[in-house]
Formats: C-alpha cells, structure tokens, sequence
C-alpha cells in the first residue's frame, strides 16, 4: 500500500527508507492531582524544567553566533530571543502556576491548561498574521514539556531502537511541527523560515 | 500618571519581534506602564501581554505610565511605535 503525505521539507535531498511519524508532544501528557503538600514541589519542578529549556534556548544563541553571518539569520535569532523571553515572563508564569496552586494539576496538566486558555485568545484574533504567533507560545511550551517528561534528547534519540533498521540509518522524521531547538539538536542546517515545518500528516 | 492614545502603524503591527522590543523598553523603566486595546489592560513589561493585545496595523492603543521616570517611559515608548519598531513599513 501506498499513500503520500504533502508539507513543506526541512532538509534538502531526496531520501528513500523508513519514515517514523512524530506525535505532537503535547497530546499524551498525564494529568494527575498532585497532593496539596506537593505544591511546592510541582512549582520547583516547573522551575527547573524553564531553567533547562532557557539554557538549550541560550546555546543554540551561542552555536549561531558562532556560525559566518550569512548563516545566521537575525530572523532566528529575534525568534529565539522572544522564546526566551516567553520562558521568562511572568504573565505566563502566573497563569500556569494558578492551576497548580489553585487546582492541584500537575505541572504538565497545568502547561497544557494554559496554552489551552491562551491559544483560545489567538485564535480569535482577526490579524492572521498575530493569530500565528500562537506557534511561538506552542514552541516553547512543547519544549517545557519535554524536559518535564525527562525527555530532554533530540526526537531522533526519542524513537523507538526498532523502527529503525539493523543498519542504524536513520529514519525520514514527519511531524505537524519541529521546534527550531529539535532540529538544531539533529545537527540538520538551519535555514531562516519562521515556522519550521516538516510534512504534514 | 501620564496616559496616551496611540495607533499602531507598522505593517505587521505588534507581533512577536515587535511585541519584544516593546516589552524589553518598557521593562527598562521603573515605572508601571500599562497598555490597553478594546478594555483590556495589560502590563506592558510582559510580553505574553502585549501579544494578547492583538493590535495590527491600525489599532488603536492607549498607554499609561506610572512612577517616577512615567514621562521617558511614555516618550520612549511613543517614539518606537512613531518609528514603526524600526522595521520601515
């Protein structure tokens, strides 16, 4: 059986092998209450899972600032800064933190919340162009979850030994959407488009 | 407490690099700078705020500061949006 899938690619060539489907991240988190005396333990695990993914954020900066001008674009580099900048803004600590607080979610519960709340207020804006800085937000907190899930490897690393092949090649990878850190981390170029996509299912 | 009105003219209005740049001005102030679009009043010094004003091209913004440099905060701030972020269009 054959069927194609159609999307934008992210490395050039052409490749002829296994291709491993990504799920997003975001869809099989747990969800769990956490016991009252826990809180202060689910905001310090919260905490520490921003600290990491700003550290990643602040090498892939410091890889690109490495790289001959042409290679880095600044458009990257402004979309890494807002990231950071989303990492560390307290608006958005705020509203995840009440759901731990208030409602004793987990801290992934609590992310997903969240982005559930503000990515409800982007879709309704009328700029389509402000309406897709949804895809930053949902960068950002992807990120987070992952560290969370201690989970903090490339999406390579992530898939299963068996799908890929005794040889050890390395699968085709489609995903709805690759954060701009996971394909710095795959060590594929980086090329200046915005939202970095890779086929669509 | 100065407050002013003040229409976004850029092209792309107050998106993501925009939004930065406005966030890290006001944050360099100590005052309290507050934006509001359509009755709802944001901190100005989150960017996550300033995101969820949602203002495009055309969009009307109103902008109080509060504090003790409230005059540099507001000239700064209508300054980079007069200047259109120093994006040119």
């Amino acid at each position: 059986m054959s069927f194609s899938v159609h999307g934008q690619a992210v490395s050039r060539g052409v490749v002829i092998g296994r291709a491993v489907v990504m799920a997003s991240s975001r869809m099989d988190v747990a969800h769990y209450f956490i016991e009252p005396e826990d809180i202060g333990k689910e905001l310090r695990r919260m905490a520490n899972a921003r600290d990491a993914v700003v550290t990643e954020i602040e090498l892939v900066q410091r890889s690109l600032t490495d790289l001959p001008a042409s290679d880095a674009p600044a458009e990257l580099t402004a979309l890494l800064d807002v990231h950071l900048m989303l990492l560390q803004d307290q608006t958005l600590a705020k509203g995840v933190s009440d759901w731990i607080v208030d409602r004793h979610y987990n801290a992934e519960w609590a992310l997903t919340a969240q982005l559930e709340v503000l990515g409800r207020q982007f879709d309704e804006m009328e700029d389509p162009y402000l309406r897709e800085r949804k895809a930053d937000l949902e960068q950002v907190i992807e990120r987070m979850l992952v560290v969370l899930g201690g989970e903090g490897v490339s999406v390579f690393e992530r898939v299963p030994k068996a799908t890929i092949g005794r040889t050890g090649e390395r699968p085709a990878l489609v995903a709805e959407q690759l954060a701009l850190q996971q394909r710095r981390r795959n060590g594929s170029t980086v090329d200046c488009h915005e939202r970095p996509l890779a086929a669509a299912r | 407490m100065i407050q002013e009105t003040i229409t976004i003219s850029n092209k792309l209005g107050l998106h993501a690099r925009a939004s930065a740049k406005l966030t890290k001005l006001a944050g360099g102030f100590t005052c309290d700078v507050w934006m509001t679009r359509n009755e709802r009043r944001i901190n100005a010094k989150s960017i996550m705020g300033v995101m969820m004003l949602a203002a495009g091209m055309g969009a009307t913004v109103e902008i109080e500061t509060d504090g003790v440099d409230e005059r540099e905060a507001m000239d700064g701030l209508l300054a980079l949006i007069n200047d259109k972020f120093g994006e040119g269009e």
